[in-house]
Order: C-alpha cells, then structure tokens, then sequence
C-alpha cells in the first residue's frame, strides 16, 4: 500500500470524524437549548446519533469502542444533566456491548479450569473469598487479541433493537395497567404532558370500555397548556374528563382512586422524576389519603444513578413564568420548578413494558439493563482498575 | 322570542341600512343622551358589517344569511318545543349540549356560578331596570309597581346603573316602533306600560339575557360572557329558583341601596375575605338602619329584623354569606331583640349603629392587634416563614415583625391559579421592605426544602370539629409542612368560629368561575373581567361559534335524523381547527365538549392533625379547643 | 498441636492484633488458621472441622450476630465449591494461601463504600451518628478529605460508650463534631438532616442488627422523615430473619426481673444490640453499591439458593 493511499484513508477517516463531531455539537447544541422536549424524543435521537457515532468510529479492540461510546456518554451527560434517558440508552448499548464482549470470551477463550467463567448466578458477597480474578485480567490484557464478533454489527443491531423496543412501549404498559383501573374509576393524573398516560386512559376507554372520570390538574405555570390540550384530548374520546387548578387536589383527593404519573426518569431506589412540577405535592396528597400512585415508564427510563442529591436532578424554570411583569424597583425572588422528584415511598407501583415492579425491586430491573461498571460514565478509574 | 331576537338579528346585520333610519328616527326629537349613546352602538354595528363585508361577505350575503339562520332557528324551535313536550331531554341534550348549564358529577350539589350570576342578573335588573322589572312584572304576575324607575335613579352611584341605559339600548328600536315618542329614561314609565307583555318565564328569561348580552356594556354582571342565554333559560326551569327569585323579587322594594351595592361588590369578587366581607356589611348594615323607618303598627324590634332579613337573602344571592358575616348577622339579630320597646326608635338606632361599630372594632381590630402580639411570640428573629394567598392579619403580623420589632425574616408566599391573592400581599410586603419570595403551589416541594421555620395560615373560618376551613390549597400546604415537621400556626379572629361540623371538603363548598381557569395567564380574572374590550370580543367570538355550531348541527340533523355522540365529536373535531388560528386558548370551547368540565373550587378542609396551633384573641390553642371557645364565648359573639 | 488449636482464642487474638478488622473477617480468619493447622485430608473431615469450629465460636462469644456472617459465608464458599466442583482440594488450597487477601479485600471494601457513598454527604449537612462503626467512619473521613463541609452530631451510646470513641477520632480528623446523651436524639432529630449508622449484622429482611438504641434512633428519624441510612460491608449480611431484638441471640435478658437489686454494678447490664427492621431503613450504602433492603434480601438468596 503506497503512502498516497494511506494519506487519503486518514484524510477520510479525518472528514468521517469531523463529520460525526459536527452532528454531536449539533445534538449538544440542542439538548442545552432544551429544543428536544420529551424523554421519548430524546432516546430516540440519542440512539440515531449514536448510530451514526458507531458507525464512523475506528477501534482496534472492542475495549477503545466502549471507551469511545463512553467519552461521548459523558460529554451529553455533562451537557444536560437532567436528560437522563440520554445517559440511559447509552449504557443500554454498552451492556450490549459487554454481553457479547463476555460471550465472546467465553467462546473464544480456553476455559480455565475451575474458574468463575462457567459458575452460574453467584453472589456478589463472594467476591470477598474469590480467588483473584484472572479471568477478566486476562481478557483485558490480552488487549489486542482478534475476536470474530463484529462489534459494529452487534452495537447497530442492539440499537435497532432499542429503538424498536422504545417506539413500541406504550402497548406493553397498557396491557397491564388496564387490569389496575375499575370501571367508574375517578382518576387524577398531575402529569398531563405525559403521552403515555393519554395513549393509556384512551385505550382503556376505547379497547376495554370503562367508563372512569379523570381529574387533570393543571401543574401551572409550567403545564397547563399541556393539562388543557391533554384534558380536551380525553374528552373527545368521550371521557370524563375534569380540569381543576392545583391547589384543588388536596380537596379532591378524599374522591380519587387512582393517582398516575407519568415519569421522566426512575432511578435504582425506586424514585422518579416526574416532568410536572406539582406531582411531589400531588403524590404527597395520595399518601396522605392512601391512595394507591402508579408510575407508567418505559424501561428506557429507568437510570442506574442513585439520587443523592435531588437538588441537583430537579430543574428550575424563570422567573417571567411566575410573574411576568414585574416592579424593577421590587424585584421578588421566584422560585419556579419545573420538574419534581417522587420519593419511592410515595409510589405504589411501577407499570413498565415489561411488567409491573414495586419501587423497592427497580434495582433489580435495572441491573438486568446496566452494568455496573457503566453507572459513572466520567469514572476512567474502574476501567483502569480492570484493565 | 323570535320576535325580539329577529329585531336583534336585524339591527345587526343591515347596520349600514338601520343607520341612516336611526338618523331619521332621532331627528324626529330632541337628540338625549342615550339616543347619542344609541347611535354609537348603531355604528360600531355598523364598522362590524363594514368589516364583514371588507372580508368578503356583502350585505346581500348576510341578508341571506340572517334570513337562513332565522329560518333555521325557527325550524330548530319547534322542534324543540316538540322534543320538550314529549319530554326527551336526553336527546335535546345531545343535540344541544351547551344547552344544559354544566354541572359536574363530584358538585352537582353545589350552586354554579352560572347560576348564582343567572338569578342575581334577574334580580338586578328587576331591580335597576324599568322594561325589565315590567316584563317580569308580567311574567311573573306580580302586580306594576311604578316606583321601579325612582328607584333606577337612586341607585347611579352603584355599577347596576349601567344596566340602565344598557337595557334600553336594546330594547330602544322595539320601543321606537310601538311608540316613537318614548325614548328618554325619564318617561320610560309610560312607555313601558306600551310594551306588548311576554308569556312565559322562559320568555322572561331569554330577554333578560340578550339584552345584557347584547350590551357593550358588560358592567352588571361579572364575567358576564360566560352566561350564555340557555343557561340563563336553563335555569329557570329549576323551579326552585324560579321561586326563590319570585320572592326576591316580590320583595324588592324593601331592598337598600347601600346593600345592592354591596351585593354587586360581593359578586364582582371587588370585596373579597371574610374579614373584609363582614366589615362591609357591617357598614352597609349600619347604612340601612339609619335609614330605616318602622313601618306603622309594628315595633322596631319586631319589624328590624324582619327588614334585615329581605336585604340578607339579596346578599345570600351575590356570594354565600361567610361565617364572619353569619355570626355578625347572628349577633345583630340578637341585639336587635334585646332593644328596649320603650326607647325610641331614633335612639334605638343610633344605639344599634354604635354598637356595630363596637363590635367590629372589638371582634376584628383589637383581636387582630391580640393576635399580632400573641403570634409575634413565635417568630423568632431571622425566622423563614411561609404564608400562602393574602391574610390581612398574616400581613399585618409580617410588617409589625419587619418594621416595628426589627426582626430580620424571610418570608416565602406561596400562591396559586386563577386568583392570585397571594401577588399583591408579595408586593405590598416587598415595597415595605421585607425580603419577600413568592412562589406557586406547584414548586412546594421546593420552597419547604429551603429551611423553613413556621407556616403561618390565615383562615375563612375553624368548624367546631376542628377543621380548618379555607382558601383553596390551605390543606395541601399544611399537609405538606406537617410531614416536614414543620409547625403549622393559623392566625383566626374567634368571630371566624363556627358551630358547622364537615368532614370532607366536597360536601360543602363554594364553586368559582369555571372561566377563570380556561385562559393561561398570569393575570387575576377579576381585573381581566374589568377589561370590557377583550371581554366583548371574547363574547363575541363565542356568539360566532355558538351560531356556527348550531348551524352545522342542524346540517347534520337534515341528513341523519338521529344524531350520535360521536358525530358531534367529529363535529366538535372538525370545527377547533378552523377556529385554531383566532382561538387564543385550548379551552375556549370547552362548554361544547360534553365530557369536559372544569372545577374551581374557592375553598378546602384542613383537618385538626395538620395544625399545630390556632392563635386568637383567646391565646393560642389546639384546634380540638374550637368547640370549647365557642361555648365559653357564645354569648359575646 | 492440632488439639491445642482453640478457635475462640485465635479469633479473639486477630481482633486484638487488628484494630481495623471487623468480626466476620475476624472469623473467617480464624478459620482459615484452623485449616492451615489441621490440614484436613478429605473433604468431609475438612467441612467437620469447620462446622464444629464455627459452632464452637458462635457458642463461646456472647455477642455473635457479626461472626456469625463471617462463618456463614465462609461455610458456604467451601460448601459451594464442593459441590458444584469437587475441587475442594484447590479450594483449600486457594483458602489456606490467601488468608491475608481476604483482610486486605475486606479493607478494601470499606474504601469502596466510602467511594459509594461520598456522594450522600453534602455540603452544610448535619448529620447524626449513633454507635462506632468503621464503615461509617471511613466514609466520613473520605468525605472530609473531599473538603465537604458537614458537622456530626454523635450520640454517646451507652452503655458501650462507642460514642466518645468516635466523637475523638472525629475531631482529630477536624470535623465538627458535638456529642449528645442518647435521649437527646428525639429533640435534635429536626435539625439534622441525615443519621448513619453501621451494622453488626444486616439480616435477610434488610434489617439490621447493631449497637443498642439504633432502633429509636430509626423510629425517631423516620418520624421525622429524615433518611436513615446503613454503612456496612456486604460480608456482613447474615442468615438470620429476626422479627424483633428479642429473636437476637443475647447474653442477658432484656427484661430481666431476676437481677440482684443489691448488685448496683450490674443493674443496668442488658444486652448491648436490638435489631432494626427494614423499613426505618432508606437504605444502605454496601460496597457491592447503594442497595434497596430488599436488595440485601436478594444478594443473601443468590448466595444460598443455586
């Protein structure tokens, strides 16, 4: 091969790489800007750029394309802290990756004798009495052995897979949450923007026929236009549908059956963000009546992160929301929140496409989707530590 | 009916036409000043037409239109009157939706405020109006009074004046025909009696409302738009209201002026708070009173309170009576049975007036001072306190803290859609230089994680349960603080007690303007309301789409003569989007959505275990102490 | 000498030399030791041996709910390989070779958690501390070396006086610290803002077993509403589903009426853990990660159901 000839390849590969920066600028640009709204809409586009990235990347071991998947995980992440689907989906195409990475081992690798390789489900606990770990040493170390797996082939097509399991979510959830609902249920929702909950109340009127009132609550300022459109939707499909203000819910509550929530994010202990600022008030209320809260998510919305510090995933919105003229001379300070948390306690059950879980067995779902490697994707010490 | 609205119809659509016939009509006397007024109306009509026509429709066209629509209408009539009398309402429903006031499944035991405005809108102008008071006079069978008019000039002052010259802008071209010299208000006695009677209620009904609401005056009512004819004609087929507005009306003339201005101030919401509420009708009461004059062959204090009664059953009718107000109201009466028969009248008046100002002056002043002291107590300095809506004594206690007692604290108001109370007491507070925050109900999460010391509450009123019942959203808030573990204190004036026991906050409670939540903005409604302009469009537009629909469902009706639920869907469907562009909110068409309905309650039940104190001029106390106050205190009260 | 071999002592004596060791490691130690000494020859002398050793020691240590882990899983590593492998041979061999790893590991742990749950200190928290635990020590420690500002409040722990112990170290370490009599934890509990306990034993259900008083000092933080959370390494979760302090194993009675009343010294001696169920728990910080209770649940069913 002649230097021309190498020169160009670089030069392609140059070009592919700027390419595929300026599309993820691009995408950074508007997730900053929030001008992708909706969790959906983000893991979708997430996972398009995604394919793309893999697609222009160049590696030489599987492990420098985890590392890149990884890179790029960190930068949206930093980019918007609080889109956590976007963090999401990413560590839901590392773990494919990762499956097949230990798979292929397995395969490939002569199998030590008596080693954990073949040992089935084993406690973590035993980690403490394990002989010293010479199986993924040995893989990692052997960095630049050829494996036959197709790592392109395999992180393409498990993002094909997610995307087909994302854009059909909403059938799964509402095949279980309609058994959850009785006929002239009163229902209350505070999270009108969410397009699982109105794909589900219409479904359960229209397939399964039950007539039930809905209680909308307007989450003002941030949602009401959504509670309005969301409320209007309902009733021509011919569903009880009544609007009332939020201060209203407390005084309703002592009628309502059912409280669902949409959610934009659940995390491993089994609280959510809910993208409406009223719903921590309105799950509170539910509590405090007991009555019964059930979240619709998409397993795309479950995050292996762990809420520390609430403060930090919660947003805040301006001002001009609250109180859009306002005296210059006597400025007020606002606080104006646009999303809330929902502390596991004041959450019944979870309602995913694949099944319904109790707050307190999200982690194990969760686990089954991430690996735990891939929880901080800033965190180059575990890498380095294995490798 | 028809009669009336085709007058309407036409003067509306040949406005260009009617214009110089008016000319003619009004050069035939002197030019008054309601006849200017009148040709001010006949001219914007007339810009209306012109604008019509500047968008492609000629007067021809409308002509037309209004003759289809006037047919129809008639059509639509009968069939209706068919329908009623084989009494299937449920069909009539369907086929009319907007027809039937809204009521929803959880409150339809309560009063709506289409309701309460529709009866109030007949009693005012029964009251103001002489062409009204004739026709329902009529309707009613209540024998002519003609002192009606005397009375429509008293009252100027009050903002029923309006309705005055509004009604007779409406009913000026009928009454020009039957006899042209009648135009002036002075001589409206007589030309009244000319006016050809209406036969029924449903008659009265109508012509009530389309007069007001043909009016681009819409000072007599508030929110007057959302009163569409048929809820006005809906509700006088309640027969109870029909009887309750009969008896009002039969007793008008005993109504004061000083207590229909209070009235319409209630029902505007200008007056608002208990407090503030009670401490105007004590003055108003004081008013009547002094004027009062006991009737011959009776005494005083067997004929006041009787005379007290006709003016609080007119009250009752702008707003529910508060428990400040049934407790001072209470207080009267049994004062008023207490007055020695012997004194004179003058003296006993005068006695009774001082004794009323004794009593807000003790009840509400001086408890407030005793609270303010009581309370201030608790606030310990650089202090972070919520307070949520606006409290007059909740503000007086901040300032006092801030400014007189030097106490450095925060104060987080915490407020809420549609009414906003909580944004002038922010303000106010800000200006006297308290470090204010203010924010809504939906980020309380928020504003509790921010180190909060007390809540402190203001109260409509503490039910002998213990319940603490008031402003919307009180209950959340306490809720909220009480799982915090954050001391929740209610400042209440014992005059607020009541002997009321409620569990829930559903089974008694007053409905607000379901209105009020349709438009997104951050204004309040009430200020909105004033605002004639946007109101007449709003009521305009709303006129447009109501006709549109009817005329689309008559289409349908042609072709199939049942008509389902899901074709006015489609219907409904087909229609918002051609709307879409002029329609400013989702929901201005809700009233056509069958299924759809919007609760504004204005108030919601605390219970006991959320408070932790109760702070009156009695000292603080648990709210399980309530019952107690008010058998110690009954006879002070 | 294989007779002379008494394991109570060794444990004893592993404790004593390593300030630093926690009692399942202590144990699994000891046992180790027993294997270096006796040398098993068959699989079923070497399982005896450690059998009998294990109840032995539970036996001869009043307070045995923590060795108790240690045993447990070390019993069920050998009993594990041996089943599924037969290789008992290598496992031994591994056992005996490595005993100093499994210290060093179990160190290790307790850095891992530090690293795990650093994230729930926060700046200007307060947070109340009742009972000595290394964990939660080297976790406070680790946030401290972060520079985040937060102040303890230590309970003073009788009738073992863990607390003075810990409010010293801590305020060698420049924390600011304050220690409060344990009945002072009820009017305090509003003001600070998180409690960290440690964990002798954290049993099936999620619950945990340590010193006396954690279990008011739960109910009260719960009452508040204020997180309640668990330090503890995962070689302590233990067989055990206690319902309530009585089903704990105890050296003296909790209501015991029998006492001497003459005996002042000893009016007072109870026993010195209760156990703490799950759901005063918000959870616990392990270094196999933050885990749900139920979570500890799970990890204890991998372990004995395959």
């Amino acid at each position: 091969m002649s230097t021309s000839n190498l020169k160009s390849l670089a030069n392609n590969n140059n070009n592919a790489n700027t390419d595929i920066n300026v599309t993820i600028n691009a995408f950074i640009a508007r997730l900053k800007r929030k001008q992708i709204v909706g969790s959906y809409a983000i893991a979708l586009e997430t996972l398009q750029l995604l394919k793309r990235f893999i697609s222009a990347a160049r590696w030489s071991h599987v492990n420098e394309l985890i590392e890149q998947i990884r890179t790029l995980g960190c930068t949206l992440e930093r980019a918007q802290p609080t889109a956590f689907c976007c963090g999401s989906v990413i560590r839901r195409v590392l773990t494919v990756i990762r499956d097949e990475v230990e798979e292929d081992m397995q395969d490939g690798a002569p199998v030590v004798e008596g080693t954990a390789a073949n040992e089935p489900l084993i406690s973590s606990m035993f980690n403490l009495l394990q002989k010293p770990d010479e199986k993924q040493q040995q893989f990692y170390n052997k960095n630049h052995r050829k494996t036959k797996t197709d790592f392109r082939q395999v992180a393409i097509q498990g993002i094909k897979d997610l995307v087909d399991e994302i854009t059909n979510i909403d059938d799964g959830i509402q095949q279980i949450a309609i058994d959850l609902i009785h006929d002239h249920e009163i229902l209350l929702t505070p999270t009108p923007e969410s397009k699982t909950v109105l794909k589900f109340l219409i479904r359960a009127r229209e397939r399964a026929h039950r007539k039930f009132t809905v209680l909308v609550s307007e989450g003002f300022p941030n949602n009401t236009r959504n509670a309005h459109e969301f409320a209007k939707k309902l009733a021509q499909h011919d569903i009880e549908t009544i609007i009332i203000p939020d201060s209203a819910v407390f005084a309703m509550m002592s009628r309502v059956g059912k409280v669902i929530i949409g959610t934009k994010t659940v995390f491993i202990n089994g609280g959510s963000i809910a993208s409406s600022s009223g719903t921590s008030s309105v799950c509170e209320c539910a509590r405090e009546f007991k009555t019964p809260v059930f979240a619709v998510a998409g397993l795309y919305k479950l995050s292996p992160l762990y809420p520390f510090n609430v403060g930090k995933f919660v947003e805040f919105g301006g001002s001009h929301e609250v109180l859009p003229k306002m005296d210059p001379r006597f400025r007020l300070d606002i606080v104006n929140k646009t999303t809330a948390y929902v502390p596991p306690e004041n959450i019944d059950i979870y309602i995913t496409n694949i099944g319904g879980f109790a707050p307190s067995f999200i982690y194990r779902i969760v686990w089954d989707n991430y690996k735990q490697i891939d929880v901080n994707l800033d965190d180059k010490q575990t890498n380095k530590l294995t490798a | 009916m028809s009669n009336e609205k085709d007058v309407k119809v036409e003067d509306q659509n040949s406005g260009s036409a009617a214009q110089p016939a008016a000319e003619t009509a009004s050069s035939e006397k002197k030019l008054s000043n309601k006849e200017l007024k009148e040709l001010k109306k006949r001219e914007k009509a007339a810009k209306r037409s012109a604008q019509k026509q500047a968008s492609g429709i000629t007067i021809e066209q409308q002509q037309l239109q209004a003759q289809a629509k006037r047919e129809k209408k008639k059509q639509q009539q009968h069939r209706e009157e068919q329908k009623r009398e084989a009494k299937l309402k449920k069909i009539q429903n369907e086929l009319n939706p907007s027809r039937k006031a809204k009521k929803t499944t959880l409150f339809s035991h309560l009063e709506t405020t289409e309701e309460r405005r529709a009866s109030i809108l007949a009693i005012s102008s029964a009251v103001t109006s002489p062409v009204a008071s004739r026709i329902t006079a009529s309707g009613l069978m209540i024998p002519m009074v003609a002192s009606v008019v005397s009375g429509s000039q008293v009252y100027t002052t009050s903002s029923f004046s309006n309705s005055g010259p509004t009604l007779k802008n409406e009913t000026a071209p009928k009454v020009q025909k039957s006899s042209p010299a009648v135009s002036g208000q002075a001589v409206t006695v007589a030309g009244t009696a000319s006016v050809p009677d209406h036969s029924s209620t449903q008659d009265i009904a109508k012509s009530l409302a389309t007069m007001s609401l043909e009016s681009e005056d819409f000072g007599v009512v508030p929110g007057i738009s959302s009163i569409v004819p048929h809820t006005l004609e809906e509700s006088f087929e309640n027969s109870q209201l029909v009887s309750s507005v009969k008896e009002l009306l039969l007793n008008k003339d005993y109504i004061h002026p000083a207590i229909t201005l209070l009235t319409t101030n209630l029902a505007h919401y200008k007056i608002v708070g208990s407090i503030p509420r009670c401490i105007a009708m004590l003055e108003a009461f004081q008013i009547v009173i002094r004027d009062y004059q006991t009737p011959k062959g009776t005494t005083l204090s067997r004929n006041l309170t009787n005379y007290l009664s006709h003016q609080i059953d007119i009250l009752k009718k702008a707003r529910p009576l508060s428990v400040t107000m049934g407790n001072a109201i209470r207080w009267i009466k049994q004062e008023i049975s207490h007055i020695d028969p012997s004194i004179s009248d003058e003296v006993a008046k005068q006695d009774l007036c001082e004794q009323i100002a004794q009593f807000a002056r003790e009840k509400i002043e001086l408890a407030d001072q005793l609270i303010i002291e009581n309370a201030s107590n608790h606030i310990e300095k650089s202090a972070t306190i919520v307070v949520y809506g606006s409290s007059k004594v909740i503000s007086d206690l901040i300032l006092h803290n801030t400014l007189q007692l030097q106490k450095n604290i925060k104060v987080i108001v915490v407020d809420s859609r549609p009414l906003f109370e909580g944004r002038s007491m922010a303000n106010m507070l800000r200006r006297k230089g308290v470090d204010v925050m203010y924010s809504l109900i939906t980020s309380l999460d928020a504003v509790f994680d921010m180190g909060v010391d007390y809540v402190f509450l203001g109260a409509h009123s503490i039910l002998s349960n213990g319940f603490l019942y008031s402003r919307v959203g009180t209950a959340m808030i306490a809720m909220s603080a009480k799982r915090r573990n954050i001391p929740v204190l209610v400042c209440c004036e014992s005059l607020k007690f009541s002997q009321r026991v409620q569990l829930d906050s559903v089974t008694f409670n007053e409905l607000a303007d379901p209105n009020d939540l349709v438009s997104i903005d951050y204004d309040n409604p009430l200020e909105r309301r004033g605002n004639t302009g946007t109101l007449l469009k709003q009521f305009l537009k709303e006129r447009e789409t109501g006709r549109k629909k009817q005329e689309s469902e008559n289409k349908i009706k042609g072709k199939a003569s049942v008509s389902s639920s899901n074709n006015r869907n489609k219907v409904n469907g087909a229609s918002a989007p051609s709307e879409g562009g002029e329609e400013k909110n989702i929901l201005d068409s809700w009233h056509g959505l069958k299924s759809l309905n919007i609760v504004n309650i204005l108030y919601d039940l605390t219970p006991p275990e959320y408070i932790k104190k109760v702070i009156t001029e009695f000292g603080a106390l648990p709210p399980s102490s309530v019952p107690v106050i008010l058998r110690e205190y009954k006879g002070s009260t | 000498m294989a007779d002379m071999f008494n394991i109570t002592e060794t444990y004893l004596k592993f404790l004593e030399e390593d300030s630093d060791m926690t009692m399942p490691i202590a144990a699994i130690e000891a046992l180790v030791t027993l294997l270096r000494i006796r040398n098993p020859g068959t699989a079923a002398e070497m399982i005896n041996s450690i059998k009998s050793a294990a109840a032995e020691l539970v036996q001869s240590i009043p307070n045995s709910v923590s060795l108790r882990a240690g045993c447990d899983i070390f019993m069920r590593f050998v009993m594990r390989n041996f089943h599924l492998y037969g290789d008992w041979e290598s496992c031994k061999r591994h056992l005996i070779e490595n005993g100093q790893l499994f210290v060093s590991r179990a160190k290790r742990s307790r850095e891992k958690i530090a690293n795990i749950g650093i994230d729930f200190i926060a700046d200007d928290d307060l947070i109340l501390v009742h009972g000595f635990s290394r964990a939660v020590v080297s976790l406070l420690s680790k946030a401290a070396d972060k520079l985040i500002r937060f102040r303890c409040v230590v309970t003073e722990t009788r009738p073992t006086n863990q607390g003075e112990q810990l409010y010293s170290l801590l305020a060698t370490k420049g924390i600011p610290v304050t220690l409060v009599v344990d009945n002072a934890v009820g009017s305090i509990i509003d003001k600070v803002n998180k409690v960290l306990v440690g964990a002798e034993g954290v049993a099936e259900s999620g619950g945990i077993i340590n010193v006396i008083g954690t279990y008011s000092v739960g109910v009260l933080a719960q009452n508040a509403k204020k997180p309640f959370y668990v330090v503890s390494e995962s070689h302590k979760f233990v067989r055990m589903f206690p319902l309530s302090s009585d089903d704990l194993p105890m050296a003296n009675k909790l209501l015991d009426f029998s006492r001497d009343p003459n005996d002042l010294e000893n009016i007072l001696s109870g026993p010195t853990i209760d156990y703490t169920s799950q759901e005063y728990i918000t959870a616990l910080i392990t270094d196999l990660g933050v885990l749900t209770p139920s979570a500890v649940s799970e990890e204890l069913i991998k372990m004995w159901y395959d």
